[in-house]
């Protein structure tokens, strides 16, 4: 009934479907990729295309990619625009299939056989290299393997990294904040988080003692928000020191904030966060595994400081782009490159939906074809499963946890298929 | 009297909010609701109630889109007399300008000379609130003082 009510006043407020109901009520449209950027996508065009069947597909059995592998266990703020994907799936008309790769399942041009319009949002994922000697040394991490790692991600699940306790972060954004942060955090300080502990007390067997954070950029080039800077502010272990660069009060919010940080505490410190500004790394140090960088200031000064972990923070490869045949249309960073936020993927999918909107008014996309009921069987999960996941997720979470993740990729789909009375299942598995 | 809810949004929490709200109030009233970017400030009706609700971006900016009515207001001047609303802002108390974003639409509706209504309701980001079931208490609230106006309004008549 609730369905009934919105798509009313949906009605009487938008102008809805402005190419003609008769194309648009057998169009179809696929959108690979259920992250933000396909989600959006999918919230967009439902709105300009109302009557159309629109399919979002992940190769993960979840929905949301990196509002649930990629935002941190504590920012769970960050994770509300998940509430709108909630109900946008929950309407007529859209729906989840997870569980399917392109390149794995399907091909793109099975994809536009089988669909009118098709979407491509996968995102750039693989973490940028460092590109200096040693860079392949074991114990290098890229920020977004150990972020997936510390969601548990069913890929990093598998095989989990293991973080030293003197550990280097290269970067100077908020990726790389995140991480020093998760990696600093006590364990009394993740009430209202979905942090695993049991996952955690994999990648730190040890609790971090030391972390060098490694910026090429000066504190005001930076690009890290203040507020994540203010939010270090409240950790209980770290104490911070600024080894390299300057940071001079009122040159920007981000600097001010950094200034705060930079003071010494009364009892003493069991971690020590050593900020390195405006410094290359020359080289990662090590044999088979990393025993160290070697970093050089501005000034010509070169230092070695010894570390078991290498995080890099330096952002995502760009993925090569081909000629996209007709009727394919890529969004979030698969088309702008790996940089913007979660809330300017809800403008890209604005524009998307225009531009395809425009598309089909101009008679660029014609021909009826059979949509979702043509794609490849397999072990699929859908958004009644994903609600099953949910619950059971938020059922089995530890005490001051808002969820536990399930990170084994079987046990997700043996979760999402337990239709009803599924209680016995849960008990096997709380706790 | 219509009810016309808008909403200035940068991630879209600010517009699921507007829909639970509409939702909850449907039925009760005919309601509309519009986002702000698409809305021209000096078409607004009269006849209708306007329920706002603006949230926050960075450190204490409008939301990307809440910024073309910002911008209308303040370039064509329109003469809002008459206008009736009540506002609803989105923010998180960690930064300096706690829900400013709200404050400056609200700050610019008035200055050209519309008028609001009722309490201003705030969620913030950093407590433990649920926005959507705030911001449906504060519709009604809204709402009920505002018949309690019509109501005593017309008994002086």
């Amino acid at each position: 009934m609730a369905e009934a009510t919105r798509e009313d006043y949906e009605e009487r407020s938008a102008a809805v479907d402005p190419v003609g109901g008769s194309l648009t009520s057998t169009l179809s449209i696929v959108i690979v990729g259920a992250g933000p950027a396909g989600c959006y996508a999918a919230q967009a065009l439902r709105k300009k295309l109302p009557f159309a069947k629109i399919t979002v597909v992940d190769r993960l059995p979840t929905p949301f990619g990196l509002l649930r592998y990629g935002v941190a266990a504590d920012h769970q703020g960050t994770k509300a625009v998940q509430q709108q994907f909630e109900r946008l799936f929950h309407s007529t008309n859209v729906a989840f299939i997870g569980g399917l790769e392109l390149g794995r399942d399907f091909h793109l041009d099975q994809l536009t056989e089988i669909f009118d319009i098709v979407v491509l949002a996968t995102g750039t994922p693989q973490d940028r290299h460092l590109g200096v000697e040693g860079d392949t040394l074991e114990g290098i991490l890229g920020a977004g393997r150990l972020t997936r790692a510390l969601n548990s991600h069913p890929e990093a699940f598998a095989d989990p990294p293991v973080v030293s306790p003197h550990v280097a972060i290269v970067g100077a954004g908020n990726v790389a904040i995140d991480l020093l942060r998760l990696l600093s955090k006590g364990t009394d300080e993740w009430h209202g988080s979905d942090m695993d502990d049991a996952v955690l007390g994999h990648i730190l067997p040890k609790p971090v003692m030391e972390i060098h954070l490694i910026a090429r950029s000066s504190a005001v080039q930076a690009r890290w928000d203040a507020a994540m800077l203010r939010e270090l502010g409240s950790l209980q272990r770290p104490e911070f020191r600024l080894l390299t660069g300057d940071v001079e009060a009122g040159q920007s919010l981000a600097v001010d904030a950094l200034r705060t940080l930079l003071v010494e505490r009364d009892g003493p410190t069991d971690l020590a966060i050593n900020l390195h500004m405006e410094c290359d790394v020359e080289r990662v140090l090590g044999e088979k595994r990393v025993e160290g960088l070697r970093i050089r200031s501005r000034s010509g000064e070169t230092k070695d400081i010894a570390v078991g972990t290498v995080v890099t923070a330096i952002g995502f490869e760009p993925q090569p782009r081909s000629a996209l045949p007709s009727r394919v249309y890529l969004t979030g960073w698969l088309k702008t490159g790996p940089q913007g936020t979660i809330p300017l993927q809800r403008t890209l999918a604005k524009q998307l939906a225009s531009e395809i909107t425009r598309d089909l008014r101009e008679g660029l996309i014609a021909s009826p074809r059979p949509g979702r009921s043509a794609l490849p069987s397999g072990r699929t999960t859908d958004f009644a499963g994903w609600r099953r996941i949910d619950r059971f997720e938020r059922a089995r979470a530890a005490e001051k946890r808002v969820r536990r993740k399930l990170a084994d990729i079987e046990l997700i789909h043996t979760v999402a298929e337990a239709a009803t009375g599924s209680h016995l299942l849960a008990n096997d598995y709380l706790k | 009297m219509n009810i016309m809810i808008l909403f200035g949004t940068e991630s879209g929490n600010a517009e699921l909010i507007s829909f639970e709200i509409a939702e909850a109030i449907n039925g009760r009233y005919t309601v509309f609701i519009r986002d702000m970017s698409d809305v021209d400030p000096a078409e607004l009706s009269r006849d209708d109630f306007h329920l706002v609700v603006c949230s926050t971006h960075g450190e204490g900016e409008l939301p990307s889109g809440a910024v073309p009515f910002a911008t209308a207001l303040m370039d064509a001047k329109p003469d809002l007399r008459g206008l009736r609303y009540a506002m609803f802002g989105l923010g998180d108390s960690s930064y300096d300008n706690y829900s400013r974003g709200s404050d400056v639409v609200d700050e610019l509706l008035r200055a050209h000379g519309a008028k609001r209504h009722g309490p201003f309701g705030r969620y913030d980001a950093s407590s433990q609130d649920d926005a959507i079931q705030l911001g449906k208490e504060w519709a009604n609230e809204v709402l009920k003082d505002l018949q309690g106006v019509q109501t005593s309004a017309t008994g002086k008549n």
